[in-house]
C-alpha cells in the first residue's frame, strides 16, 4: 500500500502536460522529474518534434514565466545575461535583465552560439546567479533552463564540450511520435490550441515547496548499494573513457527522488533508479560519441544486478 | 472497467442470474459422481442419460438456445419412469426406487437455470448419496461418498462466490476438516435407535448355505468366496479341526434329500407346544443352565435374506435377543438388512440334551429305497456286534480305505436310490454325499442321527480374527450316543485336509474351487505379497465393519459406559495425587508449553531471520525461472514479478502484491512493527504465488510475449 | 385508501429506521460482534430439514454410514454458521464519493473495505444498488451504483453488508450507518449553451497589444523603431492573445422553472470551462465573481447544487 504523498497535485500537472505533448508520456514525466530536481534539460532533437511545445506547456502548468531564446551564431553573453543601456534622461546606466532572469528558459539550438555565449549560459545554470559588470544578480527561483540542440553536427555549430554537458541534470531525445499520437496530431486536436487552454496547475511557490519535499524522499541503504554499483561499473566499464563521477551519482539520486515523487512515492525504488539513469548517466558516460553513451548506459543497467 | 460487463461471480453469466458453463460443468460432475457410486446396481443406460443431459445443455448454452420446453421435460420424466418400469417390472422394490431418484437428480439438470437450481440440485445429490449406502457400507463405497460429497460441497462454495477452484477447494478443505470432529462425536454418542417403522427393503440374494441338501444335485456346493461372516474370538481360536459353525440341522430324510424340520413344523407335526422346540431370550433354556461356554466369539455377520446364525457349538448365550432352537441351533428374530454384530458364548461341542422329537424322529428312514445300502448297515452292524461305536468306526473306515474319493465335481446322482448309487456306483462325492451317506446307515440301524449344515474352517487373519467363506460350507453328521450328540465328520476320514486346511487345500476338484468366482483375489494366494496385501485389506474392512458399520446401539452403549469408566478412574487418580501435586503439574505443564512454544519460535527466527527479505524473494525469482519465466537483465525484483501477473492466472494478484510487499519492506522507511507485519504478508504472498502458479509454462519473456503496439 | 397506505408506509418506514439506528453499528469501524447478525436463508431451511430426514433413513434402515452423513452435514451446518460469522467479523467499510456527480444520472460510491483476514463474497447494498467485492491482502474496493434523481445534498443512506459465503447456509448481515452527505449539481441542459457564446471573441491571437521593454533575442522585426526614435527607448511590439472577456451567467435572465434554470446553468457553466473562458455567476442570494480553471468550475457547480431558490412570486416582475 503507498502511502500517498498528497500525489493529485502533480497527477494534475502530467495529466495536463500528457494531454498538449501527445505520446510522450515518458519524456513528459522525465522533464518535470528534471524540474523538481532542480535540474536543467538538454534535449537532442531534430526541428519539428514538438521540443517548443513542451516547454510552453510546462511553463504553463508549473505557471513559470517562460522566455524563449534562439541562439545564433551572433549573439553575445550580454544578449543572454542582460546589458546596461544607458539613460540619457537620467544620465545613468540602467541593468537590462537578459532573458535569463525567467523562471523557464528555452535556450532553442544552443549548439548555434559561440562557446563563450554557451559558457555564459551554462555558468548562470550551475550558479543560479549572475554576475554582470561586477554586479551579482539572483536568477529567479525556481530556474529552469531546456536547452536544445540539432544532433547533426552542422557547419557552423558548436557541440557544447563534453564537460559542459553535466551541468544538464538529463539529455533526452523526444523522437517521432508513435503513429496513434500522429493522427491526434493531425486531426488538430494536439499543439498549441489546447496548449492555450492548459491552466496554470502550480505556481512558483508551490514548484518550490514540492522541489523541497523532493530531497525528503527516503533513500534506503539498499538503494545505495545499487547506485554505487551502477557507478562503480561505469568506471570499469571498457568502452566507457570515464564513469560516472561522483557529481553525476548525486544527480542521478535526486532525479531518482524527484521520480519517486511523481509516482507518488515516499522512497525510492531501483525502478526509479532505472527510470532516470539513462537519460542522467547518458551523456556524463563518455566515449565521444552520443550513441555508445547511451549504449553503455543501458548495458550496464542490465549487467548490475539490482538486489545482490 | 466498467462493472455491467463483469459477471458477479465466476459461475453466472454475463446477466448475473444464470448459470454458466463453469458451474454447470461442475454439476454434471458431481452428478457423474455420485451415478458413480451407484452404477454397480443401477441399469447402465442412466449414464447415457446423463451425458445426454449434459450434452443438451451444453448445446443450449453454446448456440444460446432457449430453455427446455415444459413438455420435453415432461416427455423426458415420462420416458425415464417407462423405461425403469420395464426394467425392474413395476415400482415395488427398492431398487427401482432409487433408480427414479437417481434418473430424477439427473434430468434435474435440464431446468437448472440460476443459482437456486444449482442449489436444490446438489442437495438432491446428498440424498442420493445416502441413497446409495443401501447397497453397500464398505470402505470403498464411504471413501467414494466422502469425496462425491466434498465435490458437492465444493459446486456450493463456487455457489457462493468462489474466486477460483484453489479458493473453493481451500475452503471446502475448511468446512470438512473442521466439521469432521463435531461428526464424529456425534456419531458416537447419537442414540442409536431400532427401526421406527418397515421401509421397502432391498432384495438380497441368500448365501449359498441351504437348509436342504440332496447329494447328488450339481451346484449344491456354493464355490464362491463371497464372504459368510466373520469372527473374532476373545480367548484363543480352537484349532482348525475343531471350528464347525452349526447353522442348520436337517433331520429329515425322504430319501433324496435332507431337508430341516423348522420348530413350527416339528410343534405341529408331533403334537408339542412351539416352547418345546424354540425359546427367545438372551440365554439358551436348555441344557443345564450353568453349561460352560468356553468360546467367547464376535461374529460379523453379512446380511442374508434369512435369519440364520452361525455358532461354535451350541450357543450359550447372546448379546441380544435371539431365537434359541432345542437343536442346538442359533436363530435371528429378522433377516439382516446390514452387517452386524453378534456376541456369542458356545460350548464349542454339540448340544450335550436331548431333543424332544424324540429317537424315533431322528431315526425315520423312507421304507423301501436304498436296500443295499440297508442290506451293508445291517452287515456292518452284525460285524461289529451291535456295538454302536465300532459299527461308527467301522463305517467312516470304510469310507477312509475303499476306492472313495472327494471331489468338489462329482458325477451326478438321478436315481431313486441315491445313495446306493453313491455308496456303490460312482464312490465320489464331497461332504453332502458322506453325510448324507453316513446319516442314513446309522438311522438303519437304529442309531439317532442328523445331518448338520454349517461352515467348517475359516481363513485366519494375521491379526486374529477369521473369515469364513461360502466355499466354506460343509455338511456333517451329528448322532445321539450316551445323552450327548456327538459330532461324526466323514469327510475328516476321506479328506483330512479339508478339515484341516480349509477347501483350497483339496487336491481333486480344484478347477471346481471358486469357479463361480473368476477374478477372485483369492486366486492371488499362491503370490505371497499379493495375498499379504488382501490379507491388510481385509483386516481394514473388517475393522471398517465391526468399528463403523457395525456400531449401533450395544456397542454405543458399551462404549459410552467405557468411557465413563475411564473418566471416572482418571478422576479418582487426580483427586488421589493431592491438590498441591496438581497445581505444581499445571503450572510447570503450562511453563513447559510456553517455553516450548518460545523456543520453536526462536529457532524458527534464527534459521530464517539471517536471511533476508532480498533471499526470500530471489529464491522464488530462481523458482520462476526454473519454470520457465526468468527475471530479464538487470530487472528488478519487484518489476520482474510485476511483468509476470498478467500471465500468471491465478497467482498474478499475490505477485503484484509481494512485489509491492517487497519493495515497501526494502526500500521504504517503516516502524518495527509495520515491517513486522510486512514481512509476514509477503512471507504469505511468496507462499500464495507457488501455489498458485498455473504449471503451463509461461510465455517466453521477451520474443512473442510482447503485445502488437510494440511489435508494430 | 391512499390515506391509510401512506400512512402505513410511514408507520413502517418509522419502524424500519428505529430499527437500523438500533442494529446498525458506525461506518469506518470494524464490525462489532454485537451488530452482526445471522438468518437463515431458504436453502439453509432446506438443508436443516434435510438431516431429520437422514437420520430417520439411517434408523429405518439401520444404516451407519447414512447417520455419519447426517451429522456430517449438521456439523457443517454449524461450522458454516462459524466462519460466515468469521468472514463479516471485523470487517471496515469505508465510503470513497465520487468527486462529481450530476442529477439524473447516477453516483458511482466507491466503497472500500479492509480487514485483517481476507473475506469472500461480501455484498454491499444500498437503495437500488447493490456491489459485490473480496478482501484480498487486506484490502478490497467495489463501486456502488446508486441512482441520484435530484440535485441538492444527498443524504446517503444506510449501507448493508452481507454475505453467505461459505455455503450459502447462512447469511451474516449487519448494517453500517453513517451521516455522509453527497452534493448533486443539476443536470446540465446543454441546448442553449452554444446560443450563448459571447460576441466579439474574434481577437486574433496576433493582435498587437502594446510595447514592452526590448529584451536581448527579441526579433529584430518586432523592434519598435519608431518609439526609439521618438524616446531613446528600446521596446519590442508586443502581440498577445487578447484578455479573454468575462461573462456573467444570470440566474435571472432564464426562462423556466427553478430547477430547469439551473440545469441550464449548470450546462452553460460546463460549456465555458470547456472553452477556458472566464465567467461569473448571479444566483438567489449568492453571486460568485468570475473566475477561471477547475477551482472555478466546481466552485460554481456546488453554488448550484446548494442554490435554495426563491419562490415564483418573488421572481415575478
Amino acid at each position: 500500500m503507498n502511502r500517498p504523498v498528497a500525489r493529485e497535485g502533480l497527477a494534475a500537472v502530467i495529466a495536463g502536460l500528457e494531454g498538449v505533448v501527445l505520446g510522450k508520456s515518458r519524456e513528459v514525466r522525465l522533464a518535470l522529474c528534471c524540474l523538481l530536481a532542480r535540474g536543467h534539460l538538454l534535449i537532442e532533437d531534430l526541428p519539428g518534434l514538438g521540443k517548443t511545445t513542451l516547454a510552453q506547456s510546462l511553463a504553463r502548468v508549473t505557471g513559470l514565466d517562460m522566455q524563449r531564446l534562439q541562439f545564433t551564431s551572433d549573439l553575445l553573453p550580454a544578449d543572454v545575461l542582460g546589458v546596461s543601456v544607458f539613460d540619457p534622461r537620467e544620465a545613468r546606466f540602467r541593468f537590462h535583465p537578459g532573458p535569463i532572469f525567467h523562471g523557464l528558459v528555452l535556450a532553442d539550438e544552443i549548439n548555434r552560439a559561440t562557446p563563450k555565449t554557451q559558457s555564459a549560459l551554462l555558468e548562470a545554470m550551475e550558479e543560479s546567479r549572475v554576475t554582470v559588470e561586477g554586479e551579482t544578480r539572483d536568477l529567479p527561483d525556481p530556474f529552469f533552463v531546456i536547452a536544445t540542440q540539432n544532433p547533426q553536427e552542422q557547419a557552423g555549430t558548436f557541440p557544447l564540450p563534453e564537460s559542459q554537458l553535466d551541468r544538464f541534470l538529463m539529455r533526452l531525445s523526444l523522437g517521432y511520435p508513435d503513429p496513434r499520437a500522429e493522427r491526434e496530431i493531425l486531426r488538430g486536436r494536439a499543439g498549441r490550441v489546447t496548449l492555450e487552454m492548459l491552466p496554470p496547475l502550480l505556481d512558483a511557490g508551490t514548484l518550490r515547496r514540492w522541489q523541497d519535499r523532493c530531497e525528503t524522499i527516503h533513500v534506503a541503504d539498499p538503494l545505495l548499494d545499487y547506485l554505487q554499483a551502477l557507478a562503480a561499473a561505469s568506471r570499469e566499464h571498457p568502452e566507457l573513457s570515464w564513469g560516472l563521477s561522483p557529481r553525476g551519482v548525486l544527480s542521478l539520486l535526486r532525479a531518482a527522488r524527484a521520480w519517486a515523487l511523481l509516482a507518488g512515492r515516499d522512497h525510492v525504488l531501483p525502478d526509479d533508479v532505472q527510470a532516470v539513469w539513462v537519460p542522467v548517466a547518458g551523456h556524463r558516460l563518455s566515449s565521444g560519441r552520443r550513441e555508445t553513451g547511451e549504449a553503455a548506459a543501458r548495458q550496464l543497467l542490465e549487467r548490475v544486478p539490482v538486489v545482490r | 472497467m466498467s462493472r455491467a460487463h463483469r459477471p458477479a461471480s465466476p459461475v453466472l453469466l454475463a446477466d448475473g442470474r444464470r448459470l454458466g458453463g463453469v458451474m454447470l460443468r461442475q454439476l454434471f460432475l458431481g452428478q457423474c459422481l455420485v451415478l458413480g457410486l451407484h452404477l454397480a446396481w443401477v441399469p447402465g443406460w442412466l449414464a447415457a442419460m446423463a451425458v445426454a443431459v449434459a450434452g443438451y445443455r451444453y448445446l443450449q448454452l453454446r448456440r444460446d438456445l432457449p430453455r427446455a420446453s415444459l413438455v420435453l421435460r415432461l416427455v423426458a420424466v415420462a420416458g425415464l419412469v417407462l423405461a425403469l418400469w420395464a426394467h425392474y417390472d413395476g415400482f415395488g422394490g427398492m431398487e427401482s426406487l432409487i433408480g427414479l431418484l437417481l434418473g430424477i437428480y439427473l434430468l434435474k439438470l435440464l431446468e437448472t437455470q440460476d443459482r437456486r437450481d444449482a442449489r436444490v440440485v446438489v442437495m438432491i445429490g446428498l440424498i442420493t448419496v445416502t441413497v446409495a449406502f443401501l447397497h453397500d457400507q464398505g470402505m470403498l463405497m464411504a471413501l467414494a461418498a466422502l469425496g462425491t460429497v466434498a465435490w458437492l460441497l465444493q459446486s456450493l462454495v463456487w455457489l457462493s462466490g468462489a474466486r477460483d477452484a484453489r479458493h473453493a477447494w481451500r475452503e471446502t478443505a475448511w468446512l470438512l476438516g473442521l466439521s469432521a470432529p463435531l461428526m464424529a462425536v456425534l456419531f458416537l454418542v447419537f442414540p442409536r435407535m431400532e427401526p421406527l417403522w418397515s421401509m421397502p427393503q432391498m432384495g438380497r440374494a441368500s448365501t449359498g448355505l441351504s437348509d436342504q441338501i440332496a447329494p447328488g444335485d450339481i451346484a449344491e456346493l456354493s464355490r464362491s468366496d463371497a464372504r459368510a461372516f466373520r469372527v473374532d474370538f476373545a480367548g484363543p481360536p480352537p484349532p482348525p479341526s475343531q471350528r464347525y459353525w452349526r447353522v442348520y440341522t436337517l433331520s429329515h430324510f425322504d430319501g433324496v434329500r435332507w431337508t430341516r424340520a423348522t420348530p413350527s413344523q416339528l410343534s405341529a407335526a408331533l403334537g408339542l407346544p412351539l416352547s418345546r422346540f424354540v425359546r427367545e431370550g438372551r440365554r439358551t433354556a436348555w441344557g443345564a443352565s450353568g453349561g460352560e461356554a468356553p468360546y467367547n466369539l464376535e461374529l460379523l455377520l453379512e446380511p442374508d435374506s434369512r435369519p440364520w446364525r452361525p455358532s461354535l457349538g451350541a450357543p450359550r448365550s447372546v448379546d441380544s435377543t435371539q431365537r434359541f432352537l432345542v437343536d442346538g441351533t442359533l436363530e435371528g428374530r429378522e433377516p439382516l438388512r446390514a452387517r452386524s454384530l453378534l456376541r456369542l458364548a458356545s460350548s464349542g461341542a454339540p448340544p450335550a440334551y436331548p431333543d424332544p422329537a424324540g429317537a424315533a424322529w431322528h431315526t425315520l428312514l423312507p421304507a423301501d429305497t436304498n436296500p443295499r445300502t440297508r442290506a451293508l448297515a445291517k452287515r456292518l452292524w452284525r460285524e461289529s456286534g451291535a456295538d454302536p461305536e465300532r459299527y461308527l468306526r467301522a463305517v467312516l473306515a470304510r469310507f477312509g480305505e475303499a476306492p472313495f474319493r472327494y471331489t468338489l465335481s462329482p458325477p451326478r446322482l438321478t436315481g431313486r436310490d441315491r445313495v446306493d448309487d453313491f455308496l456303490f456306483t460312482t464312490r465320489a462325492g464331497y461332504c453332502s454325499h458322506y453325510a448324507s451317506a453316513t446319516a442314513v446307515m446309522a438311522r438303519t440301524v437304529g442309531i439317532p442321527a442328523r445331518v448338520v449344515a454349517g461352515f467348517q474352517g475359516g481363513e485366519r487373519h494375521p491379526d486374529g480374527h477369521l473369515t469364513v467363506r461360502e466355499y466354506d460350507a460343509h455338511a456333517w453328521v451329528e448322532v445321539w450316543r450316551d445323552g450327548a450328540w456327538r459330532r461324526l465328520d466323514p469327510t475328516a476320514a476321506i479328506a483330512p485336509e479339508r478339515i484341516e486346511q480349509g477347501a483350497g487345500a483339496v487336491r481333486e476338484g480344484r478347477e471346481a474351487f471358486l469357479a463361480d468366482a473368476p477374478f477372485s483375489p483369492l486366486r492371488l494366494r499362491e503370490i505371497g505379497w499379493a495375498n499379504q496385501l488382501r490379507l491388510e485389506w481385509e483386516r481394514l474392512e473388517y475393522r471398517w465393519q465391526r468399528g463403523v458399520i457395525g456400531y449401533h446401539r450395544e456397542a454405543r452403549d458399551r462404549l459410552l459406559a467405557g468411557l465413563l469408566a475411564t473418566m471416572e478412574r482418571g478422576l479418582a487418580a487426580l483427586a488421589a495425587l493431592g491438590a498441591w501435586a496438581l497445581a505444581l503439574g499445571l503450572v510447570s505443564g503450562l511453563g513447559g508449553a510456553l517455553l516450548a512454544t518460545l523456543g520453536l519460535r526462536e529457532l524458527y527466527r534464527w534459521a530464517v531471520g539471517r536471511r533476508g527479505d532480498a533471499w526470500r524473494l530471489q529464491r522464488l525469482q530462481a523458482w520462476l525461472a526454473r519454470r520457465g519465466r526468468p527475471a530479464q537483465p538487470g530487472e528488478s525484483p519487484a518489476a520482474h514479478l510485476r511483468r509476470l501477473a498478467p500471465q500468471a492466472g491465478a497467482a498474478g494478484p499475490a505477485l503484484l502484491a509481494a512485489a509491492e510487499a517487497f519493495e515497501q519492506l526494502v526500500y521504504a522507511p517503516l516502524g518495527p512493527g509495520e515491517r513486522r507485519r510486512l514481512r509476514r504478508r509477503l512471507r504469505h504472498h511468496l507462499r500464495e504465488v507457488r501455489r498458485g502458479l498455473p504449471r503451463g509454462t509461461g510465455s517466453r519473456p521477451g520474443a512473442g510475449a510482447t503485445g502488437p503496439e510494440v511489435a508494430s | 385508501m391512499t390515506l391509510s397506505r401512506s400512512g402505513s408506509v410511514s408507520w413502517r418506514e418509522r419502524l424500519r429506521q428505529h430499527w437500523q439506528g438500533r442494529l446498525s453499528s458506525p461506518l469506518g469501524k470494524p464490525l462489532p460482534q454485537k451488530r452482526l447478525f445471522l438468518l437463515p436463508t431458504r436453502f439453509g431451511l432446506g438443508w436443516a430439514a434435510l438431516i431429520p430426514v437422514l437420520v430417520l433413513f439411517g434408523i429405518n434402515y439401520q444404516n451407519s454410514l447414512a447417520h455419519a452423513l447426517a451429522f456430517w452435514l449438521f456439523a457443517l451446518g454449524v461450522v458454516v454458521i462459524v466462519r460466515a460469522w468469521r468472514n463479516l467479523l471485523g470487517v471496515r467499510l469505508a465510503l470513497r464519493l465520487p468527486a462529481e456527480v450530476f442529477a439524473g444520472g447516477e453516483a458511482r460510491l466507491g466503497i472500500v473495505a479492509s480487514a485483517r483476514r481476507a473475506r469472500t463474497a461480501l455484498r454491499v447494498s444500498a437503495t437500488g444498488g447493490v456491489a459485490r467485492l473480496d478482501i484480498r491482502a487486506g484490502h478490497g474496493e467495489t463501486e456502488l451504483a446508486m441512482p441520484v434523481p435530484r440535485r441538492g445534498v444527498v443524504r446517503l443512506p444506510v449501507l448493508r453488508l452481507e454475505s453467505r459465503w461459505p455455503l450459502g447456509l447462512v447469511r451474516a448481515m449487519a448494517w453500517q450507518d453513517h451521516d455522509t452527505e453527497l452534493l448533486v449539481w443539476p443536470r446540465p441542459l446543454m441546448e442553449e449553451a452554444s446560443a450563448h457564446r459571447p460576441e466579439g471573441q474574434g481577437l486574433d491571437s496576433g493582435d498587437f497589444a502594446g510595447l514592452r521593454r526590448f529584451v536581448p533575442g527579441d526579433s529584430p522585426t518586432r523592434m519598435a523603431w519608431k518609439q526609439w526614435s521618438r524616446t531613446g527607448t528600446l521596446a519590442t511590439k508586443a502581440f498577445e492573445a487578447p484578455p479573454r472577456e468575462s461573462l456573467w451567467l444570470d440566474y435571472q435572465a432564464c426562462r423556466g422553472d427553478a430547477e430547469r434554470r439551473l440545469s441550464v446553468l449548470c450546462g452553460r457553466v460546463l460549456a465555458h470551462h470547456r472553452a477556458g473562458d472566464r465567467y461569473g455567476l448571479r444566483l438567489p442570494g449568492q453571486v460568485l465573481a468570475p473566475g477561471e480553471g477547475e477551482a472555478h468550475r466546481r466552485a460554481a457547480l456546488d453554488a448550484l447544487a446548494r442554490c435554495q431558490p426563491p419562490g415564483l412570486a418573488e421572481l415575478a416582475p
